[in-house]
């Protein structure tokens, strides 16, 4: 089982599509359970990516699938869309119920739950993002801070239980704590919930940190697609298409140029500062 | 999918009509359509769509284009010709069955009206397409601006539709992007009766307003620290200058339609 | 003379809430690369709000170029002086074109039309966005978008420029784009700039770091004392940048002589060094 996208095509026909580049036959995997960053420019197509994975947009050739169910087929595509959960940038602006606790059920509710099952789910969804039902269950969604209301949006997703959870930019615009507390529940929600997690991100010391497998995209194609230690390892290739390359990396690499032999893959700052460590206090 | 929608249907070219001042266009489009409104007589037409058909070729902009912004008229022209076929009921008879009675005055009446909206909106057409909406905005400011003795608040309306203008396709953006995210969280716009497709749209419409509100805001802030404060004391940077080819192109149609005008009544 | 002074501050939005800033008191030099950070709601922007009269002191005294901000008549000569930018690239842009919303700010202040003409023509240039004056400002990149902000705000020649989360929405290509030209304006055209971040990463290269918590001032200094009190920072809900904190984690396990440097070149010269010095290379 897994979202599946053979040869996708698609290019944009309107003239605004400066800001988001054509897929050029895409073939990708993502497998169950598995955590999965994509990276690349603003532009280079991760934001078209993603929204072929629920079917939000069809190829114009090429298929994708969801656990076998094909997304160009409307009656499908509604159940794929289930198990598919969809965080866009800036989610608390899909925010627009009275209560927290209504619009986190609305996502369970067009999925046609009983109002118990959908109680269940919101009471579950908000204890996995950190919000506490009696604390926010009741509350305008908009006297919620920014923090807040990003949570709650992402309990709107997760109320749908998806075996998929993809997330672009779930950080975008949130100060260090709230940014580390998205990131803490995003990893949280993984083991809880046995859902895979694709995940568009800018940052590259949080991918190294937390992914397993990372999707490098430059205009419209997969450039590289490999385990998170062996993506960083082509610093090169990395810089040539203009990214930023992990902190740790970029230390190691700078130590290597000078001549200490750091061995390759090391890409997070703990795992450099234990490796560091050990070979320093050895003397 | 919103992205289709053409919004200010300019086309760039450098032609003679797309050089004239804004204000001459604006002027000469309300000449033309006086006269249009003036002409009583069908066989009048003619000169008056030889004229701006010979415009049109001025404008260098391909003439399929110039008619395609006739297509989403095409149902109320339809109508208009149908309810003066059916209620004219003067003249010879040609045809009667039922209730319907089709008579020759009604069929000169209705060819009438249906050219003469047609030629309304080519010639409105002439404008838009050939000039920015900023551009037509700051004709429209400049013109109104003696009324600004009557405090007819000439400024504020042009800087309102300067700002609408430049919102509308963020906003669209904006729509586009709430439509996915709801959808993704399993909304269904697309089917159900009309009251529950009413219902589907809450979703869009209250995240719409308040987005579109709090950018309202922010615009605020940001002209205010930009010194805007009315229109009063403000200089602009591209000052509009009545050319050479402004007066001859005004002198030229004046004539030429007023000439029509002139026959028409004389007739 | 301080270009811009913060006299015992105290804002109130509402007349019973908590106080958004209570008791800030603030000197800012002529020609310095001031850095004001803080966790969300701790004032940061509440502040930047005051330094061009936006919002007035509930009590205390604000002088910019010597004027009162509280007094009405100096309002629109210290907007003129103190050129804002906003966090959202999109809700700054009032017109359609580019150049035009360039011009904006100067026509608002009466100057004359080739004067406009010149310093809408210097303020792209200074950005680097000349080629795209004719562009429609919704097909433009958000970095892109925050540069024709600041070129707007440059046509109306102010003295300071303050940059309020200016970067918040942006990619990191948008941000460096954005932090560059921060330092060149204020390296090269002597312009005093106050950025107000969260991204630390940014405020290595300040003169100073005012950081902020709960509507005060926690403690400043320059980056390099700032960074060495992670704990503190870690306090007030911020975060030291990963080559600091990688270094603070060496210095701690004493694998790594102390040092105060920030910048991720320098602290992995000075990794290198001690692999020198303990005879490993």
């Amino acid at each position: 089982m897994a979202i599946e996208m053979k040869n996708v095509c698609y290019t944009y026909m309107d003239d605004s599509a400066f800001s988001h580049a054509a897929l050029k036959d895409i073939c990708l995997t993502v497998n169950e359970n598995e955590f999965v960053a994509l990276i690349g420019h603003t532009g280079s197509g991760k934001s078209t990516l993603i929204s072929h994975m629920n079917g939000l947009m069809q190829p114009q050739s090429g298929k994708v699938t969801v656990d076998g169910l094909d997304m160009s087929d409307k009656l499908k595509r509604k159940e794929g869309r289930t198990r598919v959960g969809m965080v866009f940038q800036y989610p608390e602006y899909q925010l627009f119920e009275e209560t927290v606790k209504k619009d986190i059920a609305f996502g369970p509710h067009n999925m046609g739950l009983s109002d118990e099952e959908c109680d269940e789910r919101v009471r579950e969804a908000m204890e996995l993002v950190g919000l506490s039902y009696e604390k926010f269950a009741d509350k305008s969604p908009f006297d919620l801070s920014g923090g807040e209301r990003r949570r709650a949006a992402l309990a709107g997703i997760i109320a749908m239980r998806p075996k998929y959870l993809v997330l672009d930019e779930p950080m975008a615009g949130l100060d260090p704590m709230g940014r580390r507390r998205i990131l803490d529940t995003v990893i949280s929600l993984r083991s809880a919930l046995h859902c895979a997690v694709v995940m568009v991100s800018h940052s590259m010391d949080d991918v190294a940190r937390i992914a397993e497998r990372v999707v490098v995209m430059h205009e419209g194609s997969i450039v590289m697609d490999g385990a998170v230690s062996e993506v960083f390892t082509h610093t090169e290739k990395l810089r040539e298409i203009g990214l930023e390359i992990p902190t740790a990396a970029r230390i190691a690499d700078g130590l290597r140029m000078r001549g200490v032999d750091v061995p390759k893959g090391i890409c997070t700052i703990e795992a450099l500062s234990e490796y560091l460590t050990g070979r320093l206090k050895k003397c | 999918m919103l992205k289709d929608i053409t919004l200010g249907k300019y086309y760039p070219g450098n032609s003679v009509v797309h050089a004239l001042d804004p204000r001459t266009k604006i002027l000469l489009t309300i000449f033309f359509m006086i006269a249009v409104f003036l002409v009583s007589d069908l066989w009048l037409f003619i000169p008056v769509t030889l004229g701006l058909f010979g415009i049109m070729l001025l404008t260098e902009i391909p003439i399929k284009l110039i008619l395609s912004s006739l297509r989403p008229m095409k149902w109320i022209l339809v109508f208009m010709f149908v309810i003066n076929l059916l209620m004219i009921r003067t003249g010879k008879v040609l045809l009667e069955f039922w209730i319907i009675k089709i008579t020759t005055d009604a069929i000169v009446r209705a060819v009438f009206v249906s050219v003469r909206l047609l030629l309304l909106v080519l010639g409105t057409s002439l404008m838009t397409l050939t000039t920015t909406p900023i551009r037509l905005t700051d004709g429209l400011e400049k013109l109104m601006s003696p009324l600004k003795v009557i405090k007819f608040p000439a400024h504020e309306l042009a800087m309102m539709m300067t700002i609408a203008l430049r919102f509308i396709p963020t906003l669209l953006d904006e729509t586009d992007r709430i439509m996915k995210a709801q959808t993704a969280r399993g909304a269904d716009f697309e089917t159900g009766s009309l009251i529950k497709r009413a219902k589907a749209m809450i979703p869009i419409m209250i995240p719409l307003f308040i987005s579109a509100f709090k950018r309202a805001d922010e615009l605020a802030v940001a002209m205010d620290s930009r010194c805007y404060h009315g229109g009063d004391g403000r200089t602009r940077m591209k000052v509009m200058h009545f050319a050479k080819r402004d007066l001859i192109a005004a002198a030229v149609l004046i004539i030429f339609f007023g000439a029509v005008i002139v026959t028409g009544i004389l007739l | 003379m301080a270009i811009i002074s913060v006299q015992d501050l105290t804002f109130n939005y509402t007349e019973s809430g908590f106080p958004a800033l209570s008791n800030v008191s603030l000197e800012i030099e002529k020609g310095e690369f001031l850095a004001i950070v803080g966790h969300n709601g701790s004032g940061k922007s509440t502040l930047a709000k005051h330094f061009n009269g936006l919002l007035t002191p509930t009590s205390g005294k604000v002088y910019v170029c010597g004027m009162d901000t509280a007094d009405e008549n100096n309002s629109l000569d210290i907007k003129r002086h103190v050129g804002m930018v906003f966090q959202n690239p999109d809700n700054q842009i009032v017109t359609t074109v580019v150049e035009d919303d360039v011009a904006f700010g100067p026509e608002n202040l009466g100057v004359p039309s080739d004067e406009i003409r010149k310093r809408v023509d210097e303020a792209l240039v200074s950005v680097g966005m000349k080629k795209y004056a004719q562009a429609a400002p919704h097909m433009l990149s958000g970095g892109q978008k925050q540069r024709i902000a600041i070129a707007g705000m440059l046509a109306m020649h102010p003295d300071i420029l303050v940059l309020d989360e200016a970067t918040a929405m942006l990619d990191p290509m948008g941000r460096r784009e954005i932090t560059d030209i921060a330092r060149k304006l204020n390296k090269e055209n002597g312009i005093t700039v106050i950025m107000i971040t969260q991204h630390m990463d940014e405020v290595t290269y300040a003169d100073r770091v005012v950081v902020m918590k709960n509507g005060k001032i926690e403690f400043e200094g320059d980056p390099k004392r700032v960074f060495s009190q992670s704990a503190r920072l870690t306090g007030a809900g911020l975060d030291v940048p990963p080559a600091v904190a990688l270094r603070n984690k060496l210095i701690c396990e004493h694998a790594l002589a102390p040092t105060n440097a920030v910048d991720t070149e320098e602290i992995t010269d000075d990794i290198y060094r001690e692999f020198v010095k303990r005879g490993i290379v």
